[in-house]
């Protein structure tokens, strides 16, 4: 009988001063009211340029404390976000995907930074890529964050490659022909053409180019119009690279290795993806790698996708002037220049991205100055609060076409017609 | 004989080769260089196998405060938890018949919500409260047995207490936290070996509950960590497999260690007083 006692005892002894411990340590603290909360996702290398930011931030106000709260994906940062908004105590600041703020925007509880921004003495509108605050003006005119980058989709090329085969190096106005002529050289002993996510946002930019476009209205979607003329046209050849041509990785392929790992093992031709590759590829030493624009559709126009990101501001934070502050400094250009140096996102301020900090003449690529080049050319999906469910949906079933699990026509047909009744919302 | 064990025991050594054959390519991803670019399919071994990625590690991210955070929760939250869920589990068995069968079915229904239903009403709780940011939110399921499962686990396990014995302890005036504490747990050590092990497991593992409500950097857990570490450059994935080793050995060796002390029964020469 007095054996569980001797157990039990230490164990309730344990467990109260621990709770007691608990509460104490962590909490707010801070002097002068709270720090201020700034939520953002990445990877330790990209946040330690934050932290860098952070404190350039601080040595400049010292009297506003920032605490940054780092998470991985964009899926663990939806779903902080919407418990902490739902529970009333959203972060004062967050960086946030364009194609997932809507249903915050559309809800109210964001602090739009346009009339922040217009009376700032520190930045200006006009400093800012157009397409980056397109895409964050919610009703269609009025500023609600305030775009932190302006990267879009380019091709990434293995130079070694396109020289043995004796191609020349891909540039700005090269068309679907020569893309796919290059893809199907390169597809030789095991090797493939090109590797590409099948996604929503990767065909796009062929739809744009055809002529095209995704949705039946940029501002009021009401349906995907994949299933439609120049766009289809834009759909087909996406899906054809692997489907007809194979010049592409099949799934089991793409499953076992996928493309990004294939290009740095210099067994990929060309690979499609955001500047976020590119501190990933300066890690190549064994082959020499560039960067080209999208190829253009016979007869279209150049077109690209914006992958891009912005500050936010609750509406509920209690120190929205401070977290302006940060925002404004953020986007200053020594707040910038910070984070150009990872080299991981283009900056939305033109001259930082034309500035050297950012092109780095000394690193590959060598053709840096592709991702400022074709700004003009960057084009968005909707950004209205049912998109995330849209595109995800739609996802799927274009990776199930380019992978060829279903049947072309009624793989398009299910596409328009399961993601129609998504585009309501849940909000409406 | 040899032919008779090689029976018994050749199914169960097949299935835990199976399951450790994850935590065997976790091993040796660890051990590879980094800046490779990754395998192409399996590698067992790599060919020039590094502990770089161990050194690495803890200059990139804070490992090591990321260690103490979970053990310092894992440290409340399983006892409490044991506590708790072992309280319940004997309060639901002392119970006669019908109500006895009542509190089993309504501890299954609370089973039955899914956590991510109550994600916003936990939170609006603990912003009111004002421990947002602090390890309360994540030891607090521990005050509700962590799961009711875990009661559940009780329930059944004292289930096989004789009336008879309760009834005995009760004549001689027993309460019914001495009959816990003398009758009940001591015959309980499966139940409480499983329990502990399970709850040492889901709060060690909790990435959800870290991510919801944990801000301060200095105050991220294991799990929240090491999500960080898998948006890591594919090159970099040995750090990341590294990661998962450190993470992964804790939860090993207390489950080594729990089986010794419950199964092995070390306390039996104590309690008798010897040695």
């Amino acid at each position: 009988m007095r054996a569980p006692r001797q157990v039990a005892q230490p164990c309730a002894a344990l467990v109260l001063a621990a709770t007691v411990l608990l509460s104490g340590c962590g909490g707010a603290g801070g002097g002068d009211g709270d720090p201020l909360r700034f939520v953002l996702f990445g990877d330790p290398t990209e946040t330690a340029g934050y932290e860098e930011l952070v404190a350039a931030f601080e040595r400049e106000n010292r009297d506003v404390e920032v605490t940054i709260s780092p998470v991985a994906e964009q899926d663990d940062l939806m779903a902080k976000l919407t418990t902490a908004f739902a529970g009333g105590r959203p972060p004062d600041v967050f960086l946030i995907n364009y194609r997932n703020y809507g249903q915050f925007a559309s809800q109210g509880v964001l602090a739009p930074v346009q009339p922040r921004l217009d009376s700032s003495a520190v930045i200006d509108e006009g400093d800012f890529a157009a397409a980056a605050l397109d895409a964050f003006r919610f009703d269609g005119s009025e500023l609600t964050c305030l775009p932190q980058n302006v990267s879009s989709l380019v091709v990434y090329y293995n130079a070694d490659l396109f020289a043995e085969a004796g191609l020349a190096p891909p540039r700005a106005g090269w068309t679907w022909d020569d893309f796919l002529t290059a893809a199907q050289t390169l597809t030789v002993d095991g090797r493939y053409g090109v590797g590409t996510e099948a996604s929503t946002i990767r065909v796009a930019p062929f739809v744009w180019s055809a002529g095209g476009d995704v949705v039946d209205d940029p501002d009021e979607p009401t349906t995907l119009s994949l299933d439609t003329g120049e766009a289809r046209r834009g759909l087909d050849f996406f899906l054809d690279l692997q489907t007809v041509h194979g010049v592409a990785p099949p799934e089991r392929q793409e499953q076992a290795q996928d493309s990004e790992a294939r290009f740095l093992a210099g067994q990929l031709g060309m690979y499609l993806n955001s500047r976020k590759s590119v501190p990933t590829l300066r890690t190549i030493d064994d082959f020499s790698w560039d960067v080209a624009p999208m190829p253009v559709a016979p007869g279209g126009e150049p077109a690209t996708i914006l992958h891009g990101d912005a500050y936010c501001i609750a509406g509920a934070s209690e120190q929205q002037n401070q977290a302006w502050r940060f925002v404004e400094f953020a986007n200053s250009v020594p707040g910038q220049t910070i984070l150009a140096r990872s080299g991981r996102t283009v900056p939305s301020r033109l001259d930082v991205a034309r500035s050297r900090a950012f092109l780095r003449p000394d690193v590959p690529p060598a053709s840096a100055e592709v991702f400022v080049d074709v700004i003009p050319t960057i084009r968005a999906v909707p950004h209205s609060a049912s998109w995330p469910r849209v595109e995800k949906e739609a996802d799927e079933i274009i990776e199930a076409l380019y992978y060829g699990r279903i049947e072309r026509e009624e793989g398009i047909r299910q596409l328009v017609e399961s993601t129609r009744p998504l585009f309501a919302g849940p909000g409406s | 004989m040899l032919r008779g064990l090689l029976h018994r025991h050749l199914p169960a050594a097949l299935v835990a080769a199976l399951f450790s054959l994850p935590l065997l390519l976790m091993v040796s991803g660890s051990l590879r260089p980094a800046g490779l670019p990754p395998p192409e399919g399996v590698e067992l071994l790599p060919s020039e196998p590094t502990l770089d990625a161990y050194r690495r590690l803890p200059e990139l991210v804070p490992l090591w405060t990321w260690l103490r955070n979970s053990t310092i929760v894992v440290a409340v939250a399983v006892p409490l938890t044991v506590l708790v869920a072992s309280w319940a589990g004997f309060g639901i068995r002392l119970l006669s018949g019908r109500r006895r069968r009542l509190a089993i079915l309504a501890t299954l229904a609370v089973l039955l919500v899914p956590v991510t239903a109550v994600w916003a009403t936990r939170f609006e709780l603990f912003r009111v409260v004002g421990v947002i940011d602090t390890y309360v939110p994540l030891v607090a399921p521990a005050l509700a047995a962590t799961t009711p499962f875990y009661v559940l686990v009780y329930v059944w396990s004292f289930t096989g207490l004789p009336d008879s014995q309760l009834e005995a302890g009760r004549l001689e005036g027993a309460s019914a936290w001495r009959l816990w504490r003398g009758v009940a747990m001591p015959q309980a050590r499966l139940a409480t070996l499983a329990v502990a092990v399970l709850a040492f497991t889901a709060h060690w593992a909790n990435f959800i509950d870290a991510l919801l409500y944990l801000d301060s950097q200095g105050l991220y857990t294991l799990p929240l960590g090491l999500r960080l570490l898998q948006l890591l450059n594919p090159t970099d994935w040995p750090l990341l497999m590294a990661g998962a080793v450190v993470a992964t050995v804790p939860a090993v060796a207390v489950f080594l260690l729990a089986q010794r002390l419950f199964l092995d029964d070390p306390l039996r020469g104590l309690r008798g007083g010897r040695t």
